[in-house]
This record gives C-alpha cells, sequence and structure tokens, in this order.
C-alpha cells in the first residue's frame, strides 16, 4: 500500500515569491561566480532535495516543463510534489528536461553531456541543470571568465563528482549549444552558464 | 483574497504586474536562455498587451516578468521621460504593480527604453529593457528567417560587412547612424536596437544586464553585464560616433547627444538634450546658460 501523499508547502505567495527567485536565477546566470541567495520563501516537501532546490522549481516550472530527476527520486515521493505544486511533468529521459535535477554528493557522473544541449541553430532548446553541492567555498579552485564575469572570479565548489570540471568544460566548448547550471549550495546559488569558460586555477 | 493580490497601491482587477502567472514563467525561462546565449535571439510567445505591437509590448513584457516590489521603473522614449509612450507605459505600471516609478536614471533599478541609452552610466543593480521594433540585424539583407537563422547558427556574417562596404564606396563612409550592427561576444551579430549610434560604446562592458524585447517579431534577447561588445568595422574605417559643433543649448553639455529643436515658425534651431533627466540635472546644478 502507497504511503498517504503529504504535500507539505509551495509558494505561499506564488506572485511575488516565484518573482523574488526569478530575479536571483536571472542574477545568477548573468553574473557567473557570484553567490546569489536563494531567497528563503518557507517551501517544504520530500527530503530527497534541500528546500532551496524545491523553491527553485516551483517558481520556474510548469505543465510545459518536464523535469529529470534521477530514478530513486522519480519514484519518490518528489515526483508527486512537483505535480502538485506546479504541475510539472517527470521525465526518464534527460533530452527531454527542461529542467534537471543532480544531487551532487551521491551522483556519481555529472552526466551534463546527456541532457538536451539545444540545436545550433535553436541553441534555446537545451536543459537547465540544478546542480546541488555541499559547499562553494572548500574545494579547489576555478577561475570563471566569459559574460558576465567581471574579468575574473573564482569559485571553489565542493561535493560534486570527478568529472564536473572535465563536462562542464566540454559544455562550454560547444557553445553556443549546451547546457546551463545552476549551483547551489545551501541557501547560494551560483550560475555557470555555457558561455562561462571554466579553467583549474593553479595554486 | 489572498495576500499577494492586494498589494497596496495595485488595481486589484489585474494580477500583479499584468501578465498570468503562465506567461511570466514562460517569459522568464526564454530571458534566462537569452542571457545564457549572448546575442542570441530567443522566440517567445508574445500576447496581446493593451497597447498595439510596436508601441513597446516586448519590453513590456520584460518588465512585467521582472517586476517586483522592490523595484523602482523609469520608462524613456528617445531619452525624454515626458513623452505620451514613457508616460503612459509608466502608468501602465504604476496601476498594476502599484510600485515606485522616477524620472531619475539614478533612482531606477529597471529602465525600460525605446531608442536611446542614458548618459549618465548604468550600475550593476540595474537593469536596462529596450523596446525592439527589429530584432533581426539582417532582416533587410535576407527576407527569409529560415535563411537569417542558418546564418547565425554557422556565423556566416559576410553580407553585413558587404553592406557596410558598399556604404564605403558610395559616399566614402559607413552611413548607418542608428540601429547600427554590433558584434556580441565576438559571436553573434545583434541589433542594438535604433538607438543612435553615439550609444553604441555604452553597450560595451556595461555593468548593467541588457534585455531586448520584441513584441511583434517575438524575439528576446540579452546582453550580459561586463560582456564585449563591438560595432562593426574596418581597419581603414574604424567606427566613430556623431559629435556636435555646439554644445546643448540648455545645459551646456558637450558630452550628450544632441537633438534638433525647431524653436519657431521662421525655422530657427536649436541643439539640446536628448536625454531630459541628465539635462535637467546638470541644469540644476548650476550648469548650462
Amino acid at each position: 500500500m502507497n504511503a498517504p501523499f503529504l504535500p507539505g508547502r509551495g509558494l505561499q505567495d506564488p506572485v511575488l515569491g516565484s518573482q523574488s527567485i526569478f530575479r536571483a536565477m536571472l542574477e545568477a546566470l548573468s553574473r557567473p561566480g557570484i553567490p546569489v541567495q536563494v531567497p528563503a520563501l518557507g517551501v517544504e516537501g520530500p527530503d530527497a532535495l534541500p528546500p532551496e532546490v524545491l523553491t527553485l522549481l516551483v517558481s520556474i516550472c510548469d505543465h510545459d516543463t518536464p523535469v529529470w530527476l534521477e530514478q530513486a527520486m522519480r519514484a519518490s515521493p518528489l515526483a508527486r510534489w512537483l505535480a502538485f505544486h506546479c504541475s510539472a511533468p517527470t521525465t526518464a529521459d534527460p533530452l527531454q528536461a527542461s529542467f534537471a535535477v543532480l544531487h551532487g554528493p551521491s551522483a556519481p557522473s555529472a552526466m551534463l553531456d546527456q541532457f538536451a544541449l539545444g540545436d545550433v541553430c535553436y541553441p534555446e532548446r537545451s536543459t537547465t541543470v540544478i546542480f546541488t553541492c555541499d559547499d562553494l567555498t572548500s574545494g579547489a579552485p576555478i577561475a570563471l571568465t566569459g559574460p558576465g564575469v567581471d574579468s575574473r572570479v573564482a569559485i571553489r565548489p565542493s561535493g560534486l563528482p570527478g568529472d564536473f570540471l572535465a563536462l562542464a568544460q566540454a559544455n562550454h566548448e560547444m557553445f553556443p549549444r549546451g547546457v546551463d547550471i545552476l549551483l547551489v549550495a545551501g541557501a547560494e546559488m551560483v550560475g555557470l552558464p555555457r558561455s562561462t569558460k571554466l579553467e583549474l586555477e593553479a595554486h | 483574497m489572498t495576500e499577494a493580490q492586494t498589494i497596496s497601491g495595485a488595481d486589484p482587477h489585474y494580477n500583479y504586474g499584468y501578465l498570468d502567472e503562465q506567461t511570466k514563467r514562460m517569459v522568464r525561462r526564454a530571458l534566462l536562455k537569452a542571457v545564457a546565449i549572448p546575442g542570441y535571439q530567443v522566440p517567445f510567445g508574445s500576447r496581446e498587451m493593451p497597447l498595439a505591437r510596436g508601441w513597446g509590448t516586448g519590453g513590456i513584457q520584460i518588465t512585467a516578468a521582472l517586476i517586483g516590489p522592490s523595484d523602482c521603473l523609469k520608462v524613456i522614449d528617445q531619452g525624454a521621460d515626458d513623452t505620451t509612450n514613457a508616460v503612459s507605459i509608466r502608468n501602465f505600471f504604476a496601476r498594476v504593480t502599484g510600485g515606485r516609478t522616477t524620472q531619475k536614471t539614478a533612482e531606477a533599478t529597471i529602465i525600460q527604453t525605446r531608442h536611446r541609452i542614458p548618459e549618465k552610466p548604468l550600475r550593476a543593480d540595474q537593469i536596462l529593457v529596450y523596446q525592439v521594433p527589429q530584432p533581426e540585424p539582417l532582416r533587410k539583407l535576407e527576407p527569409s528567417e529560415v535563411e537569417t537563422r542558418n546564418m547565425h547558427a554557422w556565423e556566416e556574417y559576410g553580407l553585413m560587412q558587404v553592406r557596410l562596404y558598399e556604404d564605403i564606396a558610395r559616399f566614402g563612409h559607413v552611413a548607418t547612424t542608428y540601429a547600427y550592427p554590433v558584434m556580441v561576444n565576438e559571436r553573434y551579430i545583434a541589433s542594438p536596437t535604433p538607438i543612435p549610434k553615439f550609444d553604441n560604446p555604452k553597450m560595451d562592458m556595461m555593468p548593467a544586464l541588457q534585455l531586448f524585447g520584441a513584441g511583434r517579431e517575438k524575439r528576446v534577447y540579452a546582453i550580459p553585464p561586463f560582456t564585449r561588445v563591438r560595432s562593426l568595422d574596418f581597419e581603414d574605417h574604424p567606427f566613430t560616433v556623431q559629435s556636435w559643433d555646439k554644445p546643448c543649448e540648455l545645459c551646456g553639455s558637450r558630452l550628450s547627444y544632441l537633438d534638433e529643436v525647431i524653436v519657431d515658425d521662421h525655422g530657427a534651431r536649436i541643439f539640446v538634450c536628448s536625454d531630459t533627466d541628465y539635462c535637467e540635472e546638470r541644469r540644476q546644478d548650476g550648469e548650462g546658460a
């Protein structure tokens, strides 16, 4: 028998709540490498994902945006929670995903090359990948350059799959195709759009 | 009624910001992709707005997707805060959000513009929203959308250089004075919208985010902050901007873009700043005649 579905809490103010989340996402993706606070809006859901990630999803997703989740999460109450709060369908096919969530510390691979990368004529038809990591301050420094970056900025994400940097670099090389990444650690997020060049910083 | 529907000062007959939430999410998702692909035109489902297409509906839809209670909105039309289009768009947002509006560039967090960039340098905490009549810089050279899309995809921009070269061959210089094409992040040629080419250098490495909305043509595009924006030119015919022999008649500025204004029935004319806020501020500071 299935456990009863517990809806938790979605956005208390769907209008201004999603507006403040969108502005944070826009800020993050237009200023890569600069940490942006994810506004705390009291969203509560299955603990498979941090509440900040749930907040991002219910603010920007709807019936037009299939969300890719790891298989275990798809089978968990998370899929029903998303459907209940923002009507977003979940998908098992990474190529169909408008958004994808990878729980960094437990993901075996960053998988960035398996999602929708867009077409050279329609590069916007690509997945936006929300990636969780432990923190943004204790890992090996990665230097970022590119549009939105004032000369150069460094991030120090930790708790990402070992192939993350190599796949993110390969993702940038495909520009204008490629996925766009939001790295979420606790209440902070950093945008890594496909336009951003990443290099391991020499000590 | 929930809290969201009773924001003080907002007309309760409309959703906050006029657009429905589904439309806002669609515009927002298009904008997130636009900043990730600087200069590339992202198609979006442009909606009917309560004014005719061609009157700034693209910019209005972007502003409606962006705006929140902490924002302060400025709207300019050809540099002026007090012309019909600017006044009605400002009043529209005051009505549907109950939010603050301003005529002062420095006070604004969102500046919606038709055909000018303010003279005062913009900051990192400001967003400039352009109203775009024709987002496709190659459209006059190639009427087919399929073709122009391929030209952008494969960076086949020779035709645009030929167009500029033909100007030089015929007139001795590039005769384009507004909507002068730019190369964004050395990848996509984009239209800066019909701003005078005088404003093009301000787009380069601007600390503010620049968003572009074309309602009739159903496209949005973006230039993130600190992005290289280069006006197309030739080594032996470098890009130059307009200059004037005389300063602004009202504030004496020699640095701003000037409009020619006829002041009587005998054809007498003066040159004054097109940016009304810049001009007024200088006069209040005791500059000028």
